[in-house]
């Protein structure tokens, strides 16, 4: 099955060498605070391993939307 | 003035001037005990009715008198004063009644051992002792007046008031000398107790203990059996659960052996090593230790305290919130005796997860979960829901522990496991509370409970320091001297997180700047955690930082460990810096030896590590670590460092090295957890990994996956020039295939392999030629070749010893003897046994000598003491688990049903048999028990009446062609029984017709007895009396009896109809059968 894009919203503000710790999803800083994760999730169990990453470091879980960013970069592309 | 002694304890003896007195009758003696153990004067009338209650009162006075003058004389004058009406011992001069001064100086020193106040000291057990000396034995030993009843009573209640404070009095001396640990005066008082009363189960307790805690585990054990036997024997009585929890504790080697104590085996280690084993082991079983100085959060404790009287308290909050501290603080304070088990990522599975609560609950004061644990630890796990039933029986008892902490729980992700324990929850027995701490909310029925009111929850919002915890936590705690609205500023930024505030005041350490700092990050909106960790560790000196990065990988962690993977040797002061700047460091035991970090700060220094390291700079470390734990022999420990270091050389080299030992150590399960974790590709290499992938397959009953691991091995040989050292490889894996196949009852493939074993090793591989020796036993005593069968097991038990290893050995030790028995040779049997049993045995070779316990067990029940046999089979069973070989542990199990049901437990009878079926089922058990599995589910159908099930058992099930007669022969035995059964006794007479010959000819005595009794039971008139008189001249020479007990009431009654027609029998026949009709349930 091919990765589904996600994007990620949480209330923390995190630098983008937590990239890493996120399996290499893209962080941006949003503006007023917090961060934007995006990009390929392989699986429902890799999502609820990402998910677990941010409980476990307590971040505020704020969104979670599959899709939509994929199609606009391919669009870009 | 005369001085006088009267020895009263013990045999009665008095002594005048230092000679002794020789008292001329019986009642003499009585009556001066009396006299002088009483002291007060006695009416003659009185006296004269106690000793001579037949006579009238003429008659009684006029002895009384004969006696007194006989007496006087015998003392001489100044001893009794003599009236008229009255009689008293009142000696002129100095006097000694042994009894009367026992009894002062116990009642004198009594305070000082009893009341529960252990508060003897040296000088009290010296008295203690020399009062004790006075007590030579019994109130008046082997002195008794029969015909006097009153006078017995007098004597008896003496008797056992001095019995009783002489156990007291032992009772204190053992307890002081245990607490000095001066064991051999413990060990003599036990034993001293024990003769005043065999039966005081208390005292067979303390020696128990007492051999057990001086490493003489055997010892303590058969005391186990003595135990047993008496209280059965005199009182028809099972132990108290308390004894027999001592025994199980002792089996298990939960008493620790003092060094001096220890018997010789296995490898010295030095201290620092054997607290590196012992920590990994019982470090997650322990309450975390608290900080002396902590926030009050008493309300938090109010919270606590209303879930303790209800089933399920819930404490959810995320990383960091302090719920771990919170749980374990209010236990300590409360005082309540909480089970603490932190789980861990291992447990995320329902073995698993069971395996630690089960072993968590296990090391308590009062264990539970100890049969669960032995169920999980055998390589066929029984159904999980016997193992959960077993432990909710075992919680539900009275004494069991009533508070588990489940600290982590969210590491618990798996559905089956999340479900399992979701039963167990709702099944919790009454007044049991359980505490979960987690990161998420568990998935069980929560709005239930909710509803029932059968929870308390404490959750983020209440865990939050508020305001004015936070400035106490700052002040008190963290040294921190900040204005209130400092405080009030970090407050809000953390939102009262405890991991965030604490992260803050380690960055505050030592700034004079900290109104700006704490403004600065007010205004920020970084993840606290990531702007603060960049923070504490700048603020660190290299060494320390280094240090915390490094040591991250560790799950726990003492000093000796720590400078092994830093490198440093100062590795005992950054500890106790970390410890004393409150860097999320948590001691774990009370020696503050062996810590961890806080999980979050953890995870953070681990994300910093991987950021500055490269995977092998990382990779490095588990190295490290794994070695050091490898070399202490946490062989566990090191497992897991290799595996997550991605080390599959180190493992697949630990596997191969330690798999013969860990096999014999019952460590078949975690092998093949590790084997699994192992890449294919990377053990399919190496034809060492292959051989001992397949042996751990092949002992674990896996017989297809070790197959392909042999064959995989053969065809690498098959690559490599032939050295000594591949020909002999494949000699090892021919060996282990030739038992496999004879497991399997693919005969000729075992011998063929036997056969090539035997070419290719040489001579000193004896562990190999000891496995090709078994199969080539087995194979004569399929041809019925019994002396060709021992002589290879003489063989066997050659090279077993020399190559120092025990299973081998047991296992020729229970062919042999498993041969007479079936021989009718129980006393050569017995021999055998007993011989094998009496040499001196290394620890842990329980599991592989199960089996000759459970042939113990079979002799016992033999000779018709079915109630001793049951408790030494139940002890087999319990060995043969952790061990796991499927064989062994059918045999054992089917020893022990047998055993259930010639007590009548039929219930237990048929749990046993379930297991045997699933055994069977589900791995390679020994061809040749299917017959004998077989016969005893025959005779459990029918001792529970069902005959119509026998029956249709009889009809369906199929005899192989390929059965050797002996085999053929349990079968028809069987069927006999069951023909009986249904009232079609010709039928069974034709089945049996010359199958007497047969087994006599084959030389197999024991089934002739069967034959000949099941003939006595089918049969009628002189026919059946002869068969039956010719089973006990066969039987009574070597004392079987439950063999003729197993046909029922007919032959019981031919039995008895035998023994009352005179002459018939000859009488030592006679007696025998009265003996058998006696021993009948």
């Amino acid at each position: 099955m091919a990765p589904t894009w996600y994007e990620i919203r949480i209330r923390e503000t995190l630098e983008p060498e937590w990239t890493e710790w996120f399996e290499g999803m893209d962080l941006r800083r949003e503006e007023g605070g917090g961060t934007l994760l995006s990009g390929p999730v392989a699986d429902q169990a890799a999502l609820h391993g990402l998910l677990l990453r941010i409980r476990n470091l307590n971040l505020t879980l704020l969104s979670v939307n599959p899709a939509a960013r994929q199609q606009q970069k391919e669009k870009e592309l | 003035m005369p001085a006088g002694a009267f020895y009263w304890l013990g045999s009665p003896r008095v002594e005048v001037e230092g000679r002794p007195v020789r008292l001329e009758t019986r009642k003499t003696t009585a009556l001066l005990a009396f006299l002088s153990v009483e002291r007060r004067p006695h009416s003659r009338e009185y006296l004269a009715a106690l000793l001579w209650p037949e006579y009238d009162s003429v008659r009684a006075p006029a002895n009384l008198r004969r006696v007194l003058s006989s007496l006087q004389q015998s003392l001489g004058d100044g001893w009794l004063s003599i009236t008229r009406d009255t009689l008293a011992f009142e000696p002129a001069g100095s006097v000694s009644v042994d009894y009367s001064d026992f009894i002062t100086r116990l009642r004198d020193l009594r305070k000082s051992f009893s009341d529960g106040e252990a508060s003897l000291d040296d000088t009290g057990a010296v008295k203690l002792r020399e009062a004790l000396a006075l007590y030579r034995g019994d109130f008046l030993q082997g002195f008794n007046l029969k015909d006097c009843p009153e006078f017995d009573r007098w004597q008896m209640i003496i008797r056992d008031e001095a019995q009783r404070l002489a156990d007291r009095a032992l009772e204190g001396l053992v307890e002081y000398h245990t607490a000095v640990c001066r064991w051999d005066d413990a060990l003599e008082e036990s034993r001293r107790r024990l003769s005043l009363d065999n039966l005081n189960e208390a005292a067979h307790r303390s020696l128990m203990f007492l051999l057990a805690k001086t490493g003489k585990r055997n010892a303590a054990l058969k005391q186990y059996e003595i135990c047993v036997r008496l209280l059965g024997d005199e009182l028809g009585q099972d132990p108290e659960e308390e004894t027999s929890v001592l025994a199980e504790n002792i089996r298990r080697r939960r008493i620790e052996v003092p060094e001096a104590g220890r018997t010789a085996g296995g490898a010295a280690r030095s201290p620092a090593e054997e607290s590196l084993v012992e920590g990994s082991l019982l470090i997650r079983s322990t309450l975390p230790k608290v900080r002396s100085k902590l926030v009050d959060r008493s309300r938090l404790f109010t919270l606590l305290d209303e879930g303790s009287r209800r089933p399920v308290t819930l404490v959810s909050a995320p990383a960091g919130f302090g719920k771990t501290t919170l749980v374990a603080d209010w236990a300590a304070r409360r005082k309540i005796p909480v089970v603490w088990l932190s789980l861990e990522e291992g447990d995320d599975a329902p073995h698993r997860f069971l395996t630690a609560l089960a072993s968590a609950l296990a090391v308590t004061a009062s264990p539970a979960g100890t049969e669960a644990l032995r169920m999980l630890k055998s390589a066929q796990v029984p159904p999980i829901t016997m193992v959960t039933e077993s432990l909710l029986k075992d919680l539900a008892r009275k004494g069991a522990p009533s508070h588990l902490v489940l600290d982590d729980y969210h590491l618990i992700t798996d559905t089956q496991t999340q479900e399992l324990f979701s039963q167990v929850v709702r099944r919790l027995p009454r007044d049991f509370h359980l505490i979960i701490a987690t990161r998420v909310d568990p998935a069980i029925a929560l709005s239930q409970l909710r509803a029932r009111d059968q929870l308390v929850e404490v959750r983020a919002d209440d865990l939050r320091f508020s305001v004015s915890e936070a400035s106490a936590f700052l002040r008190d705690i963290m040294d921190l001297g900040l204005e209130a609205g400092d405080i009030e500023t970090l407050e809000r930024r953390t939102e009262g997180w405890a991991a965030g505030l604490q992260m803050a005041a380690l960055s505050l350490r030592g700034r004079s700047d900290c109104s700006a700092f704490i403004n600065d990050f007010g205004g920020s909106h970084r993840y606290i955690m990531d702007y603060l960790m960049d923070e504490v560790l700048a603020g660190q000196p290299k060494e320390i930082h280094d240090f915390l990065l490094k040591t991250s990988i560790l799950k726990r962690f003492n000093t000796d460990l720590c400078d092994r993977v830093t490198g440093l040797a100062g590795s005992r002061d950054i500890l106790e810096t970390l410890d004393r700047e409150n860097l999320f460091l948590v001691s774990l035991d009370d020696k503050r030896a062996w810590y961890r970090y806080h999980h979050l700060f953890a995870e953070l220094l681990r994300h910093r590590l991987r950021q500055k390291s490269s995977p092998e700079e990382i990779s490095a470390l588990h190295h490290l670590a794994g070695k050091r734990l490898e070399e202490a022999g946490d062989i566990e420990g090191a497992m897991d460092h290799y595996l997550t270091g991605a080390l599959h050389g180190e493992a697949l080299r630990v596997l191969t090295e330690q798999h013969d030992e860990m096999i014999a150590r019952g460590g078949l399960v975690t092998m093949m957890a590790w084997a699994a974790a192992i890449p294919p590709e990377e053990t399919r290499q190496d034809p060492k990994a292959c051989g001992a992938f397949g042996t751990i397959y092949a002992f674990a009953g896996r017989g297809e996956e070790a197959g392909r691991y042999f064959a995989r091995a053969e065809e690498l040989l098959d690559k490599t020039e032939e050295t000594e050292e591949t020909r002999r490889l494949r000699g090892e894996i021919s060996a282990i295939g030739a038992f496999m196949a004879d497991v399997t009852g693919d005969n000729q493939k075992a011998v063929n392999l036997a056969k090539r074993a035997d070419c290719l090793l040489p001579p000193d591989i004896h562990m190999g030629r000891a496995l090709a020796a078994y199969v080539m036993s087995k194979e004569c005593r399929r041809g019925g070749d019994y002396d060709g069968a021992d002589q290879w097991c003489v063989k066997l038990i050659g090279h077993a010893r020399a190559a120092g290893n025990i299973w081998p050995l047991a296992g020729a030790v229970y062919e042999r003897a498993a041969l007479r028995l079936v021989r009718g040779r129980l006393r050569e049997a017995e021999t055998l046994v007993k011989d094998f049993e009496n040499e001196p045995r290394e620890p842990g070779s329980e599991g592989p000598c199960a089996k000759i316990t459970a042939l113990r067990a079979e002799i016992e029940l033999e000779r018709g003491n079915p109630r001793q046999a049951r408790e030494i089979s139940r002890r087999a069973v319990e060995d043969v688990m952790p061990w796991g070989l499927p064989s062994d542990v059918a045999a054992c199990l089917l020893t022990r049903l047998r055993c259930e049901l010639s007590a009548g437990r039929l219930a237990a009878a048929e749990e046993d048999l379930e297991r045997i079926d699933a055994l069977v089922r589900t791995s390679q058990v020994y061809a040749t028990m299917v017959p004998m599995i077989e016969a005893e589910r025959v005779l459990l159908l029918l001792a529970g009446g069902k005959v119509e099930e026998a029956i249709s058992w009889s009809q369906n099930f199929q005899c192989p062609d390929d059965w050797s007669p002996a085999l053929k022969e349990i079968h028809t035995l069987s069927r006999c029984r069951v023909l009986i059964a249904a009232g079609r006794n010709s039928e069974a007479l034709t089945l049996l017709a010359g199958l007497a010959e047969e087994a006599e000819k084959a030389g197999r005595y024991y089934r002739l007895l069967e034959i000949l009794i099941l003939l006595a039971a089918a049969g009628t008139g002189e026919e059946a009396d002869k068969a039956l008189k010719r089973a006990l001249s066969i039987a009574q020479g070597e004392g079987f009896v439950r063999v003729f007990l197993l046909e029922g009431e007919a032959v019981l009654e031919r039995l008895k109809t035998l023994t009352n027609d005179s002459g018939s029998l000859q009488p030592h026949l006679s007696e025998y059968a009265l003996r058998i009709v006696s021993l009948s349930p």
